[in-house]
């Protein structure tokens, strides 16, 4: 599972270099970034630029991260393409994330 | 609603991972970009078939390895039809999980149970039977254009 990181003024933006986050690779990618989280305590954006395509085993992965992170540190989602976006608004987590259109206004302030 | 001899379709059969899960979506996906279906239209069905597939692999064949899955995929005038057959565990009660919205308020945000309702709020006419020791389950996805391209 390929993810890079970088980080903005707030924390850490993690680049999912993978077409798919589903059942095929949902736990490497909780167990990849549960490894990030521990490691940084800071809030955390998910880049998804590059996934084409989410299951419901990759939301839950998702949704298990939301967990790990606790109630102080918030977990956002950027740059979420058409198929990933609509299962996002479908099963009504675009409520439970903060979803950026693109990068821009978290870099901006990168200083 | 009998299928057109001449309409085009795609027929797979495979062992039940996640991997060939993953593969036999892509394969679906090719054959959705042939038939000009609209991206909409592309996304429904992928996501759907997904989570229809990934419930084989996870429930049906639960206890079995090595268990096979065939999948149909028909392209109409207006709409895709599609068949997904396993030979493993039958629906609990013979029938479809009613696919209702997880919770997520607050603390008790759910990590799982999406898949149904995905299910039931992409496919139309969705049904399933237990045919001897195969399971049967079929829906089709309206074209949201009749074509692209």
């Amino acid at each position: 599972m390929n993810i890079s990181f970088s980080s903005f003024a707030r924390g850490i933006i993690a680049h999912v270099n993978e077409s798919r986050i589903d059942a095929a690779c949902a736990i490497e990618f909780k167990d990849r970034m549960r490894e990030i989280i521990d490691e940084n305590n800071c809030p955390l954006v998910l880049d998804l630029a590059k996934v084409e395509f989410i299951d419901s085993s990759g939301l839950g992965a998702i949704v298990a991260l939301r967990k790990v992170l606790g109630a102080e540190r918030p977990l956002e989602l950027a740059q979420l393409s058409a198929s990933v976006a609509k299962v996002f608004r479908l099963t009504r987590l675009d409520d439970v994330f903060p979803i950026h259109a693109d990068l821009h206004g978290l870099l901006d302030h990168a200083g | 609603m009998r299928g057109d001899p001449n309409d085009p379709e795609h027929i797979a059969v495979f062992q039940a991972t996640p991997q060939n899960v993953r593969a036999a979506l892509l394969a679906v996906g090719q054959f959705l970009d042939h038939v000009r279906t609209c991206p909409e239209s592309k996304d429904d069905v992928l996501i759907s078939m997904g989570e229809v597939l990934n419930n084989v692999v996870e429930h049906a064949y639960e206890d079995a390895e090595g268990g096979q899955i065939e999948i149909h995929v028909r392209s109409s005038d207006d709409a895709l039809h599609i068949r997904v057959s396993d030979w493993g565990r039958p629906m609990p009660e013979g029938a479809l999980p009613e696919g209702q919205l997880p919770n997520q308020s607050g603390d008790v945000l759910s990590e799982g149970g999406y898949g149904w309702f995905l299910i039931r709020t992409l496919a139309r006419d969705l049904g399933y039977r237990r045919s001897g020791a195969c399971n049967v389950l079929t829906f089709i996805v309206p074209k949201k254009q009749i074509s692209v391209g």
